[in-house]
């Protein structure tokens, strides 16, 4: 992990976070953040992550002989990862003002350059073990099928035991929400639990 | 895992429905409801409504899931997701009744709840007064469907103020149910003060379920202890048989007992034709209440050729055919007789002298003091002619007699009791030809206007008379397979789909449903096991609240309570 994640661009529906530095194991797709600072602690699932030049202008030349792993090449070209960095953005899927838990945008942004954590499996249930933290991500544009089945599976490990029950009722949250597509409800449902 | 509910438990909510086709009720996640069970739900101003599950359906809210359905079976993350959501399960609750909040009598239900109001599994409060008899006495019918902790009473005198039947294909538990009501008429008639308080019954034994004992087929248990062996001192058993141990009389018809209006009935099952019945009229008429005597005689009488032709008979001496020629029912008169000699042939029947009188006498006098008569057929009873020719002969005379007592007795405090007559195999009594001239179709339409009415049990409800049909008023319908006898029980009957759909799953053994003038509102009921006395009469107690006792008592007397002395 490369230090810390900070906000760099911020709404009440999406937010984007940026690492000092290029990272090759950033947050997870779907995975819950919290900002907590600010009025209010949001909470996004990591909708889209992306590692490269710091200037788009001056594209990554593919360095390294035959052979040599990313970690040899990277050892070996110490100026590179001065010149990457790893970017994500969030998804907000809920927020928590005066200790009480909400499943949909808070009414500010997070501040800029705010740190973003991963939300500890108590935040996750306290947000979402209702399945409602679906509502907003289903309707933000920039979540496709994918994030939120990693988002359900992401609360599902920290629900434990429970894993199950949580599944089935986000499932059914979803089946709400999807009543009019059920193609795509299913292949959401067939991503949260992969076959044998 | 699908859940039943307990009473009181929530059901679903009401998402539709109207008062003609009943309401449509969503049930919540996971719960399940049976046909025939109850429901309750509350209306605005706080009255709530009971209705019972007519329909269970599983609904999808669009095609998707039902075009592609999920595969892996129950435990697919998609099958589970979808159920309660894609798709549930609603049943169809029939609103029968409308319980005003805060008391008040129950009303036929004629407003709705609103849309999503909480149905309920009914309770027992809710039931105690939907069939509450205000103190009278009841009989218990025993739990509805689905609810086994509850039950469920009968108006006594609501039930055998007008006719009642049972109604069920063979092995249902028909006269078990039987038993059980006529247990309770007796002791409850053992325990009034006056006569004319009194019910009794005069029953046509076919199968010789209702004297001492009754097969049954129960777990470790051949047969129950019946009417005579419960109320030794409150019922007369008579028998056709000759030597039978244990009975107050023998049944003797004489051939001169017999009246052609006695054969009206037996018109289809002697395969008598209209002619047929009018050339007996005519040999009564004609040859005196000896008629049948001289008709199954091998050569017409010197008597019969007298009267038909004087001095003057023809010379070849006549034979039956120029007696038949001669009356003018040629071919009907050799029909007649074939027919005579068929029913005189049982050693119960005699020929020569007058039988019945005294036998006849000795039954109705029993039946006026407050006794309870069963007529029990021994070998006969496989015979339908000798059945119905005893029982019509027993039943016209008889209902004529308590025609007379309640018209003399208007005016007067001497009012006769009250009597029901049970028969078996009703419906070739009072099947479409010949409900006009039977006596059992006179006594169903005339409800109870001579303290006369009908008990029937029969297997086949559609072979019944429409008319006479519709005036039974309290039904108990056990399992029936043709659709024809399920349509005819329930053709006039409020929600009449739902009924229907209820019997069709009505299962093979003690589950009935009763509906009709005695009872407010249709239930389904598991009927108390009469294999198992002890239990049935502990629960029986429990539910009355009554000390435990000791000793052998019939359920009915538990209810009711015995004579002095008892």
């Amino acid at each position: 992990m490369s230090g810390t994640c900070r906000v760099i661009r911020a709404g009440v529906r999406a937010f984007d976070c940026a690492y000092a530095r290029y990272t090759s194991e950033p947050f997870a797709l779907g995975q819950m953040l919290a900002v907590r600072e600010g009025p209010c602690f949001t909470f996004g699932v990591v909708a889209a992550s992306e590692s490269g030049p710091e200037d788009p202008a001056r594209p990554i030349v593919p360095r390294g002989e035959p052979g040599q792993s990313a970690a040899e090449v990277l050892a070996g070209n110490p100026e590179i990862p001065l010149l990457l960095r790893t970017t994500l953005t969030a998804a907000v899927c809920g927020h928590v003002e005066r200790e009480v838990a909400r499943p949909f945008p808070p009414p500010l942004p997070p501040p800029l350059l705010a740190e973003a954590h991963a939300a500890t499996d108590e935040e996750k249930l306290r947000v979402a073990a209702d399945g409602e933290f679906l509502v907003p991500l289903l309707a933000n544009p920039a979540v496709d099928d994918a994030v939120v089945a990693a988002a359900i599976r992401d609360v599902a490990r920290a629900a434990g035991p429970d894993a199950r029950a949580f599944t089935v009722r986000a499932g059914k949250e979803l089946a709400r929400l999807l009543k009019a597509e059920p193609s795509r409800l299913t292949s959401i449902l067939r991503a949260v639990e992969p076959g044998p | 895992m699908s859940e039943s509910p307990r009473e009181g438990d929530s059901l679903g909510a009401v998402v539709g429905g109207s008062l003609a086709k009943g309401l449509e009720v969503r049930l919540d996640a996971g719960r399940t409801a049976q046909l025939g069970q109850y429901a309750m739900t509350r209306i605005d101003d706080g009255a709530r409504l009971l209705g019972m599950v007519t329909d269970v359906v599983l609904k999808s809210v669009d095609a998707g899931p039902t075009v592609w359905p999920p595969g892996g079976g129950d435990s697919s993350l998609l099958g589970e997701v979808l159920r309660d959501t894609g798709v549930y399960t609603a049943v169809a609750v029939d609103p029968y009744l409308e319980l005003p909040d805060g008391g008040g009598e129950p009303s036929r239900a004629r407003r709705l709840p609103g849309h999503f109001a909480p149905v309920h599994a009914a309770d027992q409060p809710a039931l105690d007064r939907a069939f509450s008899t205000e103190g009278r006495a009841a009989i218990p019918l025993g739990a509805p469907l689905g609810m086994e902790r509850l039950d469920v009473a009968i108006d006594f005198e609501r039930l055998f103020e007008r006719s009642a039947g049972v109604f069920g294909k063979s092995g249902t538990g028909k006269s078990v149910l039987v038993l059980q009501m006529l247990d309770a008429m007796l002791l409850r008639s053992a325990a009034a003060r006056a006569n004319s308080e009194r019910t009794v019954a005069l029953v046509f034994d076919m199968h010789n379920d209702y004297g001492w004992d009754m097969k049954f087929q129960g777990e470790g248990v051949s047969q129950l202890r019946s009417l005579k062996e419960r109320h030794p001192t409150d019922v007369e058993l008579y028998t056709l048989e000759a030597n039978a141990p244990g009975t107050d009389g023998r049944v003797l018809v004489g051939t001169r007992d017999i009246e052609p209006e006695d054969l009206e009935v037996l018109r289809e099952t002697l395969n008598l034709r209209e002619l047929a019945i009018d050339a007996a009229h005519a040999c009564r008429r004609r040859f005196g209440p000896g008629w049948i005597d001289e008709i199954i005689a091998d050569e017409p009488s010197a008597a019969i050729i007298s009267k038909l032709w004087g001095a003057e008979p023809p010379d070849d001496g006549p034979n039956w055919p120029q007696v038949a020629a001669r009356m003018g029912y040629p071919g009907s008169l050799e029909s007649l007789r074939r027919r005579m000699d068929r029913l005189t042939r049982p050693d119960f029947v005699k020929s020569g002298d007058s039988q019945f009188g005294g036998v006849f006498e000795h039954i109705v006098r029993s039946l006026e003091g407050g006794k309870s008569v069963v007529v029990q057929f021994g070998r006969y009873g496989a015979d339908l002619v000798s059945y119905m020719l005893v029982a019509n002969m027993l039943s016209r005379r008889i209902w004529e007699q308590y025609r007379d007592n309640t018209e003399n007795a208007r005016g007067r405090d001497a009012a006769p009791n009250r009597l029901v007559i049970v028969i078996e195999e009703a419906h070739k009594f009072v099947d479409r030809s010949v409900a006009g001239q039977s006596i059992f179709g006179q006594i169903a339409r005339e409800l109870r206007k001579y303290n006369v009415t009908l008990l029937v049990i029969d297997q086949r409800p559609s072979q019944i008379d429409p008319e006479v049909l519709s005036q039974i008023g309290t039904k108990f319908c056990l399992q029936l397979d043709s659709d024809g006898d399920v349509e005819a029980l329930v053709g006039g009957a409020a929600g009449r789909s739902g009924l229907r759909q209820v019997i069709a799953a009505l299962e093979s053994n003690r589950q009935a449903l009763v509906f009709g003038h005695a009872i407010p509102m249709p239930v389904v009921v598991r009927t108390p096991d009469a294999g198992d006395h002890r239990s049935a009469r502990v629960s029986l107690r429990r539910r009355l609240g009554l000390p435990e006792q000791g000793g052998e008592k019939s359920p009915a007397r538990v209810l009711f309570g015995g004579p002095a002395g008892d």
